[in-house]
């Protein structure tokens, strides 16, 4: 026996083997060149040659170690070679990456389609997110967030008006003594002040009366200056002030000396004592703060005067329903001390969240762009899997010769991979943009800690994004690609074809998904804009484009009710002597709301609080249904006698006779007002009033049904409102006419400040702004989805006729005529469009019925139109993309298509 | 009669690859078919195939027997040592139930695949 284990262990020294296992290769390979050798040496080779050759077989195909490396005995890292199996993970990734770089750098046409597309079903996901995120998700930013809960009351015992409604300041006081499910509570009430001698012009602020524990309470102290102490809330205490960042910038040019000086508010002299950070507002936009105790007399003594908003920080550990145990037993007990205000009254615990209704748009946004990025995903993965088709040979032919299954289907996915990242980083910036559009439209109306920026979960979706858009679009074409069918995807060369029946199936399932997605968003979306096109143009009774709005806000503190009556009636004279101007007062402008009342009507029987029927109360001067423009229908309207002296007289619009006076005799009827919240088996103090005139309908507020609401005119003499409108009818500008009132004003009062005037057509379409702004979202992502829904549609036609072309050579050489050449194209992509609208028709359905409850003034009866609608836009659109490659199959010259491959 | 003759193109292919890929898939699967009767030691396989082959087919040491041990980490082949009184210990290899399930996947496989090569190479008629 030759000992070659010094040749064989040199050539395995590379591979680091386990010592055994090293004794036992050179063993097994010692034996088998025995073997070798022998066999040489019967051959005839010398000692010498025998050995020779026996040792350079160890060499062949790069050498023994090199083969060995491989195995898993070795611990030598292996060299990277395309289509070895064996390779490292990561290596094979890097190397996946590598060829998908390089194989998409050849169809740059290709990959820009595709990236678009993806992008922009990534860039509205992405959008919407961030907002959800600001709004919804991203914990309030004051000290352990989850802990503060807001507190408010609702009326168990009012089934027409349940609540939740607010808490008043005695009850805030003993609610305070919960102290073993709650470490503070607080409250606040947002109000405008008035502030001036500063030296600058008086203004009007956004401002709350705030307990002073509250900025404690959410953990954010001022920035300058000191927090409200428990001395500043007691009777008799020196009035004190804090001002917001954002004010302390603007008016006093982030003066730090404004601490510690005084400045009047609503007349009162007030020192200021700190600064909050800038963008603090709390509870929602305000930017001043004064204590509680600045409240009027009758808001910090009665019971009745439910103003506050409560907000309170539950203990560690404590649960919302443990808190409400608490709460409740003291509301228990003061149902039985005082039963005329707390009887029927509950607590309300609840997080410190953003409106229920809110959140519901916010989901619904969310499920409209996630239907867009499957219209999208599903696009491209037709376009992958036509791809795929192309390709099939290249990847059969890898499969027969050795490669694995799974090899191909990862490097397809990487492919994907690539093509979704490239996406997603085009969709951040699109979503940037539209996220900066967004905040911007809704900065007025979100609070202050609501931030709508991109943070790292914005980043964790968008990245979970891009990884379900490359797992969703291909998945299903790597998988096809990477069927072993030899034969017949071998044989399909050379053939004129669609494509194998799988794929097919798959292509025109996405189709049918596209189409059916595309119908749903659209249906939303047209709903959303009908309603706001409704809304906008929703007749309001008068014309109002030219008749400007203007408020006055006549401090509680400042004014009594006669001091209001005298200063109101001081105005109106004035506003009558001046020709240039044409002006009334009323305590609300038409769309600008009214005070809601239950209605009692002598002579009929008295029906339970809780179910007599609203009206709306409005207070007028001498001269509004002139301005206004309202006619008088019956009777007369009121007179200069009845608001001088208004015993008992009131006028009543159309609608009020004919909800409550069909027989028409309206005229000389008594009516009597209550209170929402009166407690009363249906006599009450308020006084009965005659109703002495009909005038035509002005609408108030937008209700449900779309009728215009009943509305019952008083003078203002009667109860003479803090904050009136100023209302003018002038050719002029609004700028011009607030000049004019303004000097009116400031003549009587140059303290009183005045709000800006606008038209009332200006006004509406700023209350309109959430229907304007979901709505044009909503109808941009609709867009969206059936522009990708179309051009899915169209280039699955156009590739199907590019796959078909022999065939339909072969057609119209024997004999085809146009019709069914245009069939033949055209039949698979109609069907597709038929079933999509079929299934989207069922979601469609199931929006048209959820989607009425959150729009206001909807009506019923137009959802059929809007449907309709979209059906036929949807159809043209669908019939118009495949119709154009069927045209150009019906030009194609027999035989070009014939020699076609 | 009309005759066409189709090409098949394939750009994305390494020629040597190609044949590497070719030995590498046929390898195995002659390996798996020797060792089908009964166990053998590494020499012997190696004659077999260079016999059986006509002497076109050579398996020397440095091919042959990282291949033995790649399909023996793969579960389809099973070696087992046997010693005989004045030589060296060999190896012997037989095939485990798996090794013979995967021997009748890839003939099948192979048989495919011959046969559409001879269609692709061969004449179509129409």
């Amino acid at each position: 026996m030759r000992d070659w284990a010094p040749d064989l262990r040199a050539r395995l020294a590379e591979l680091r083997l386990n010592p055994a296992r090293e004794a036992e290769i050179i063993e097994e390979l010692s034996q088998h060149l025995d073997d070798r050798y022998d066999e040489l040496r019967a051959a005839g080779s010398s000692d010498a040659d025998a050995r020779r050759l026996a040792i350079e077989e160890l060499s062949e195909g790069g050498g023994l170690a090199q083969r060995m490396q491989a195995l898993s005995q070795a611990h030598t890292p292996a060299p990277v070679v395309h289509g070895k199996p064996g390779a490292g993970l990561l290596r094979g990734v890097w190397q996946d990456l590598h060829c998908a770089m390089r194989t998409l750098r050849r169809q740059p046409g290709f990959v820009a389609t595709i990236v678009l597309t993806l992008s922009l079903g990534i860039a509205v996901n992405t959008m919407v997110f961030t907002i959800v995120n600001g709004a919804v998700l991203r914990t309030l930013p004051f000290e352990d967030p989850e802990r503060i809960v807001r507190l408010n009351v609702s009326n168990v015992g009012n089934a027409q008006n349940p609540g939740p409604d607010e808490i008043s300041y005695l009850e805030l006081q003993d609610w305070q003594t919960a102290r073993r499910t709650f470490e503070q509570i607080a409250a606040t009430a947002e109000r405008g002040v008035d502030i001036s001698g500063d030296g600058r012009a008086a203004a009007r602020v956004s401002a709350a009366y705030v307990s002073w524990n509250t900025f404690s309470l959410i953990g954010q102290p001022p920035a300058l200056g000191r927090d409200l102490r428990e001395t500043d809330e007691q009777i008799g205490a020196a009035p004190v002030v804090i001002l917001g960042g954002s004010l302390w910038r603007a008016r006093y040019g982030a003066d730090p000396s404004i601490v510690g000086k005084t400045i009047r508010v609503n007349g009162v002299p007030s020192t200021v004592v700190g600064v909050m950070p800038p963008d603090v507002g709390f509870p929602y936009r305000v930017e001043f703060w004064l204590p509680l105790v600045a409240l009027s007399q009758p808001d910090r003594t009665s019971r009745s005067a439910r103003v506050l908003d409560g907000v309170g920080r539950l203990r560690p550990g404590v649960s919302i329903e443990q808190a409400t145990t608490e709460l409740s037993a003291i509301t228990t007990s003061l149902a039985e001390r005082y039963p005329e205000t707390n009887r029927d009254v509950a607590p309300r615990v609840t997080p410190f969240a953003i409106a229920p209704q809110f959140v519901a748009v916010m989901i619904a946004l969310l499920g409209a762009v996630g239907f867009v990025l499957l219209i999208a995903c599903a696009n491209v993965a037709n376009m992958l899997l036509a791809r795929a088709a192309d390709r099939s040979r290249d990847v059969t032919l890898r499969l027969a010769l050795g490669a694995s299954r799974w090899r191909i289907v990862r490097q397809l996915l990487v492919e994907c991979l690539l093509l979704a990242t490239a996406s997603g980083a085009c969709g951040l910036g699109l979503s940037y943009v539209g996220v900066q559009f967004f905040a911007g439209a809704a900065l007025a109306e979100t609070p202050s800690w609501m931030r709508f920026t991109i943070d790292g979960a914005v980043f964790a979706y968008l990245l979970a994004l891009c990884l379900g858009s490359a797992l969703v679009c291909g998945l299903v074409p790597a998988w096809h690609a990477a069927r072993p069918n030899l034969a017949a995807t071998l044989n399909d060369a050379g053939r004129a074809n669609a494509g194998s029946r799988w794929r097919r199936r798959w292509t025109g399932a996405f189709v049918v998904a596209q189409v059916a997605a595309a119908l749903v968003l659209l249906t939303g979306a047209m709903l959303m804009m009908k309603n706001l096109t409704s809304l906008m143009r929703t007749d309001i009774g008068v014309e109002t484009s030219r008749l400007s709005q203007m408020a006055i806000i006549l401090s509680q503190n400042r004014d009594s009710p006669d001091r209001r009556r005298l200063f109101l009636g001081q105005l109106e004279e004035r506003l009558a002597a001046n020709a240039k101007t044409n002006a009334a007062i009323a305590s609300n402008a038409p769309m600008g709301g009214a005070h809601a009342r239950k209605l009692l009507i002598d002579g009929r029987p008295a029906a339970e609080p809780q179910t007599l029927p609203l009206v709306s109360l409005i207070d007028v001067g001498q001269r509004y249904f002139d301005v206004v423009g309202a006619s008088t229908i019956a009777g007369r309207a009121l007179t200069t006698d009845d608001v001088r002296r208004p015993d008992d007289s009131v006028v009543v619009n159309e609608r009020f006779a004919q909800m409550h006076f069909q027989d028409g005799t309206v005229i000389g009827k008594r009516i009597r007002l209550i209170e929402l919240d009166a407690r009363t088996d249906g006599s009450t103090e308020t006084r009965w009033m005659t109703i002495v005139g009909v005038v035509s309908n002005v609408r108030q507020q937008w209700l449900q049904s779309g009728e215009f609401d009943p509305v019952v005119y008083r003078s203002y003499i009667v109860d003479p409102p803090q904050t009136m409108q100023v209302l003018a009818r002038s050719e002029s500008g609004p700028a011009v006419v607030a000049g004019l009132v303004g000097d009116q004003v400031r003549a009587l009062d140059p303290d009183v400040p005045l709000l800006a005037m606008s038209t009332v057509d200006e006004t509406l379409a700023l209350w309109l702004w959430p229907q304007r702004l979901f709505g044009s979202m909503f109808t941009i992502f609709a867009s969206i989805a059936m522009l990708l829904a179309t051009g899915g549609l169209y280039s699955v036609t156009a590739y199907s006729v590019s796959r078909r072309t022999r065939e339909i050579g072969v057609r119209v050489a024997l004999g085809a005529d146009a019709r069914s050449v245009w069939w033949a194209v055209t039949g698979t992509t109609l069907r597709q469009l038929a079933i999509g609208l079929v299934l989207g028709t069922a979601g469609a359905a199931g929006v048209a019925t959820v989607l009425p409850a959150f729009l206001v003034g909807s009506g019923g009866g137009a959802n059929l139109v809007a449907y309709a609608g979209v059906v036929v836009v949807l159809v043209t659109v669908g019939v118009g993309a495949s119709a154009v490659p069927a045209r150009r199959a019906m030009r194609l010259d027999p035989v070009t298509a014939l020699q076609t491959e | 009669m009309a005759v066409s003759v189709t090409y098949v193109a394939m750009p994305a292919i390494d020629h040597r690859m190609l044949d590497r890929e070719l030995k590498k898939g046929s390898a195995e699967l002659i390996i798996l078919s020797i060792l089908e009767p009964r166990a053998r030691h590494g020499y012997e396989i190696s004659k077999l195939i260079e016999a059986r082959s006509n002497g076109h087919l050579k398996f020397h040491v440095a091919s042959l027997y990282p291949l033995l041990y790649r399909l023996e980490e793969r579960g389809w082949l099973q070696g087992r040592w046997v010693e005989k009184a004045g030589q060296r210990r060999r190896r012997f290899y037989e095939l485990t139930p798996a090794g013979r399930r995967v021997l009748a996947s890839q003939r099948n496989t192979w048989k495919s695949f011959v046969e559409a090569m001879g269609l692709i190479t061969g004449v179509d008629h129409a």
